[in-house]
């Protein structure tokens, strides 16, 4: 694996400054500039089978916005957000992007949750040149570098054409599973790994990196198993995994079907037999399991338990404005940054920017922002974010992750699997 | 897979048969109640989902309100028992001649059942401490004393239903009224209380089996749907009508998902279909079910 | 469109209403945003699902709950030849392709449930396994059919070389429900029609009267399945996406309650119905979220058990009150009921 390759392409492109590219300059954007409110949307499922996620995600963005118009807005200028629910359907989720662009006339979108919705609702942005920030980890593996895109940093290749107006600030599976794995088999001392997941193509994808980054580092996979989404009774299973002798589970299993295989791994005594380790389970889920979850490992770009400013900005605040009922958890935590970083790229590129593609430029530009995770940076090149990467190990009892280790900053490019990437 | 089988036989095996006993004891409990609801009273009750998951979200309420997990097991059956009354007086009483009816307006209802769920609870999933902690040993396995509660549970709960439509008054006076209403009233029974009784129960069982298993699941508002379609299943491909049918339905549909998942694995979704593909010929080529009941209403 | 009425008499409140509403679809691109215009159209594809509903359902008494299998069906087929098979005609594969496969599984699926009688709620039940084995078969057919991410990027029609705009598209939708709409309006309306009725009513007094019921079963399900596979097909052409969920019983049931509310058995209650619902939900879901599939619920009960034949059924009974003493003789199809009579 190659990997850390990119790192000079972004300094060299930051340093070397941007003679424009294809796009024409848009320094005459502040003469165009208005100190008309800025309408955004925010696009989650409010309702169906993925609002236990979306809401906090709403929820997020939403407060986010909210600072940024008392702390001044946009050099003045107000965000004005518009929300959407999707019902956790692709199809509603079409609908109300169009109403989203058309008739809110939004100029940028954060939204969406799970890679169907993702994929269902992009061609809507490309069509109406709007962008769309992505806050959820996805799977990452698309093959192209965006076209006249400034920064190109090397391997990741980003967007098919079709996603050139998307930006991405969650992590993709190398982000979360480069440093975890081996640091998991050295301080752990496992070796072989049964690995679990949900049968789409996230945890095939992330289940290929792990088999790379397991194999690289001498263990090997005893098993890689499947089960459908929404799957339930996972007695039969749990026997497959106690009897392969595994010195641990990965798993990429998802939502309630995730919840249920760790109370009934909690319950057999599965849990405390083997290591449990995985790079989606959060607060949300981990909380939904209780004591099952308790001791369970997982990586992810940022924790609520985190003790920085920001967080403490961020979860305070969240407490405040929406209780406890929801929690706020990595998902949650982008979609909290991404209406950040758009401030802060507006206030520098393009104050007055009304339109999507003067927004899409503005972001294609190197920000770096401090997030409740930590330092993060959008790469114009990808439209990938760069993204803290650290270990929590959950505590049913607070309900909250003890940090275990940090990784610190890892860069999105180099999650090609193997030979090439692969299609979305 | 062949290989460990054959490595670690006895213990393995004994393991096994305990699990799917597991599984097959969770089926057949959230079935009971429609087993009553359904076989026996004909009604297409689609709420049965949704009133298990009000019944594990009781035992949820009691648990966080600092009880112990018993009292929810207890308190949950009644919950949703009177939920069932309710849903019996308000509106099954005026569809039972029109079961297609029945059908949209249970579906209705597990809409709004669901929704008041998330209002009153939040859109978080809640977790459920089981009754039971720790293990015992069964057939020289060290098995989790909860996943055996199980067991015990629905082997308890169908005897005592099988008992009372059998040997009670109240049973074979409601057995009565369903075969036949004109006839039961005829000889002075209040047909009205005994459709309520009889709902009410129904009810009850599927707010206990929500509450029993509840420590198992993810508790959220919309559990009940998949437990919908299996427990219809179970019902009538066991037949209609008759508890012993419940229980054969329950191990031949329990049995084979364990099965199929072996022999297709890697395709699981396959596996899962498939065993409804076998349910769907059976329904086909013997509607009457595994155990026929004497006489089977449409 | 003007050229159809002329099998409809202008006279009754009921056409004109229907006339009146046809007026509003066709005028409704010149009112709103192109956006719009697509959102609307899709609107009019769950329309001609429910229609198919309604035809099964409202007529001939089964209630299916499996229907999205076969919208789904159709939705898929258009989308992997207008992905992959450019060779065939886009027309082709929505008038011809889409339902015919549709069709196909509906007369299959027919012929395996009638030719063993199985009716009531068995029908209902078995429909709806049948909408969740789809579901679960495409989301494991990741690289053939998408798997739960499904099949994105699918293109809008072209008619030799030329792309239909949103508006074509939006017409062409509306044409298609009407077209539809007056077809089975005759066919509801012709001894055909009575037949079914007498199917709903009593199927075996049908029986009695010399009736092959189940071969009519047959074919009313199969006819309803082709415009299932049609409407499936105009739909992945309009959003360009389609996913598992499309197949799902959640639809199937979802657009039974819309039937319902609207006013099962009449046929303008199922497109009326649809597209009110799904656009009140669009405007209210946002603003009330769980408020909205309460009441919306609760409506459907009330409907159910009070007004079988929903918001159209109370409207025409209301209409009718007023008119007791008009000539009611020749009045049109709004009357339900099993009318077998000789």
């Amino acid at each position: 694996m190659a990997g850390l390759a990119g790192i000079t392409g972004i300094a060299g492109c930051t340093g070397g400054g941007s003679s424009g590219g294809s796009t024409d300059t848009e320094e005459s954007s502040d003469s165009g500039g208005s100190d008309e409110p800025l309408t955004v949307g925010a696009l989650y499922a409010l309702s169906g089978s993925t609002e236990v996620i979306g809401r906090p995600m709403m929820n997020s963005t939403e407060l986010a916005v909210q600072q940024i118009n008392d702390a001044g807005g946009i050099d003045g200028r107000e965000i004005e957000l518009v929300k959407a629910d999707t019902a956790s359907d692709p199809q509603t989720g079409i609908e109300k992007s169009r109403q989203l662009i058309n008739r809110d006339g939004c100029s940028v979108v954060f939204g969406a949750y799970t890679s169907a919705m993702r994929n269902a609702i992009t061609e809507i942005y490309v069509g109406n040149e709007v962008p769309l920030f992505y806050p959820t980890l996805y799977e990452g593996g698309v093959c192209r570098e965006i076209e006249g895109a400034e920064g190109f940093s090397g391997e990741i290749n980003v967007p098919q054409e079709s996603l050139e107006w998307v930006f991405f600030n969650g992590a993709v599976p190398k982000q979360q599973i480069q440093p975890y794995l081996p640091w998991l088999m050295e301080e752990y001392d496992v070796s072989s790994f049964y690995l679990i997941g949900s049968d789409y193509v996230w945890p095939h994808t992330t289940n290929a990196v792990v088999d790379d980054f397991v194999q690289e580092n001498g263990g090997e996979i005893v098993a890689e198993d499947y089960v459908p989404l929404g799957f339930t009774d996972w007695g039969s299973k749990l026997s497959d995994i106690q009897s392969s002798d595994a010195d641990a589970v990965y798993f990429t299993t998802v939502g309630t079907s995730m919840v249920e295989m760790l109370n009934q791994a909690g319950s057999v005594g599965l849990v405390d037999e083997m290591v449990w380790a995985g790079n989606i389970m959060s607060e949300q889920e981990a909380r939904g399991a209780g004591d099952a979850a308790d001791g369970v490992l997982t990586s992810a770009p940022y924790f609520t338990s985190l003790e920085s400013e920001a967080n403490d900005t961020y979860i305070s605040s969240y407490e405040e404005a929406y209780g406890t009922d929801t929690t706020p958890n990595f998902v949650a935590e982008a979609a909290y940054w991404g209406p950040l970083m758009l401030r802060d790229a507006l206030v520098e590129y393009a104050p007055g920017a009304t339109s999507g593609s003067e927004v899409k430029s503005a972001l294609e530009n190197p920000i770096s922002l401090d997030a409740p995770q930590g330092t993060v940076e959008m790469d114009p090149g990808t439209h990938h974010a760069t993204l803290q990467s650290r270990v929590g190990e959950f505590d049913a009892e607070s309900g909250t992750f003890e940090v275990l280790n940090e990784f610190g900053q890892i860069e999105p490019s180099g999650i090609t699997v193997a030979e090439g990437c692969l299609d979305v | 897979m062949i290989t460990t089988i054959a490595s670690v036989v006895p213990l393995q095996l004994a393991d096994r048969v305990l699990i799917s006993l597991t599984s097959i004891s969770g089926l057949v409990l959230v079935a009971s109640g429609l087993t009553i609801i359904f076989g026996l009273m004909g009604v297409l009750n689609l709420a049965h989902g949704a009133l298990m998951m009000v019944g594990a979200y009781t035992a949820y309420a009691v648990q966080s309100a600092g009880f112990s997990p018993w009292l929810g097991i207890v308190i949950a059956p009644l919950v949703v028992g009177l939920i069932g009354v309710a849903m019996e007086v308000t509106l099954i009483r005026r569809l039972y001649d029109r079961p297609l009816d029945t059908l949209l307006a249970t579906w209705g209802i597990a809409i709004v059942l669901q929704e008041a769920v998330t209002i009153a609870f939040g859109t978080s999933q809640k977790s459920v401490a089981p009754p039971i902690e720790g293990s015992v040993s069964l057939l020289g396995v060290t098995y989790p004393a909860h996943w055996a509660f199980i067991i015990v549970v629905t082997i308890v709960v169908m005897a005592i239903t099988i008992g009372l439509f059998a040997y009670t008054d109240i049973g074979i006076m409601a057995l009565a009224v369903i075969q036949d209403r004109e006839m039961a009233s005829a000889v002075g029974i209040n047909t009205r209380v005994s459709d309520r009784t009889t709902f009410g129960f129904g009810s009850a069982l599927a707010g206990l089996s929500g509450a029993i298993m509840a420590p198992l699941l993810s508790v959220n508002s919309t559990m009940g749907i998949a437990w919908l379609a299996d427990s219809f299943l179970v019902v009538i491909v066991g037949g209609v009508g008759t508890f012993t049918g419940t229980i054969a339905g329950g191990i031949l549909l329990g049995g084979l998902d364990n099965l199929f998942r072996t022999v297709i694995s890697g395709y699981t979704s396959i596996a899962q279909a498939a065993v409804l593909v076998v349910a769907l010929i059976i329904i086909r080529y013997r509607p009457q079910g595994l155990i026929p009941a004497g006489e089977r209403g449409e | 469109m003007a050229t159809a009425d002329a099998a409809v008499d202008l006279k009754t409140p009921g056409e004109i209403a229907k006339l009146a509403g046809l007026l509003a679809l066709v005028a409704l691109p010149l009112f709103v945003s192109e956006y719009q215009v697509s959102t609307w159209s899709t609107y009019l594809t769950f329309a001609l699902l429910a229609l198919s509903i309604d035809l099964v359902w409202g007529y001939t008494g089964l209630l299916t709950l499996g229907h999205a299998a076969f919208f789904g069906a159709g939705a898929y087929v258009t989308a992997k030849l207008l992905k992959e098979v450019p060779a065939v005609p886009d027309a082709a594969v929505v008038f011809v392709v889409a339902p015919a496969f549709a069709a196909l599984l509906t007369l299959g699926l027919g012929w395996f449930l009638f030719s063993a009688d199985v009716k009531g709620s068995y029908f209902a039940i078995t429909t709806l396994i049948v909408s969740i084995i789809f579901e679960s078969v495409a989301g494991e057919f990741v690289g053939f059919l998408g798997g739960f991410n499904g099949i994105y990027g699918v293109p809008s029609i072209q008619v030799v070389g030329f792309e239909l705009t949103a508006t074509m598209s939006y017409y062409l939708a509306l044409g298609i429900l009407v077209g539809s709409y007056l077809f089975l309006r005759l066919l509801v309306g012709s001894a055909f029609g009575r037949v079914l009725r007498g199917i709903r009513g009593n199927q075996e007094r049908t029986e009695f009267f010399g009736y092959d019921t189940q071969r009519y079963r047959l074919i009313v399900f199969t006819l309803s399945g082709a415009m299932a596979g049609v409407a499936g097909s105009m739909y992945a052409t309009i959003d360009g996406f389609v996913s598992p969920p499309l197949l799902g019983f959640v639809l199937s049931t979802q657009v039974v309650i819309w039937i319902a509310v609207g006013g099962r058995g009449t046929l303008i209650g199922a497109v009326f119905g649809a597209i009110l619902i799904q656009y009140l939900n669009s405007t209210l879901s946002d603003v009330l979220i769980n408020y909205w599939e309460m009441g919306l619920a609760v409506l459907f009960i009330a409907v159910v058990i009070g007004a079988p034949r929903g918001i159209v059924g109370l409207l025409s009974d209301t209409v009718e009150g007023v008119q007791t003493s008009l000539d009611s003789a020749n009045r049109g199809d709004l009357g339900a009921g099993g009318e077998l009579d000789d």
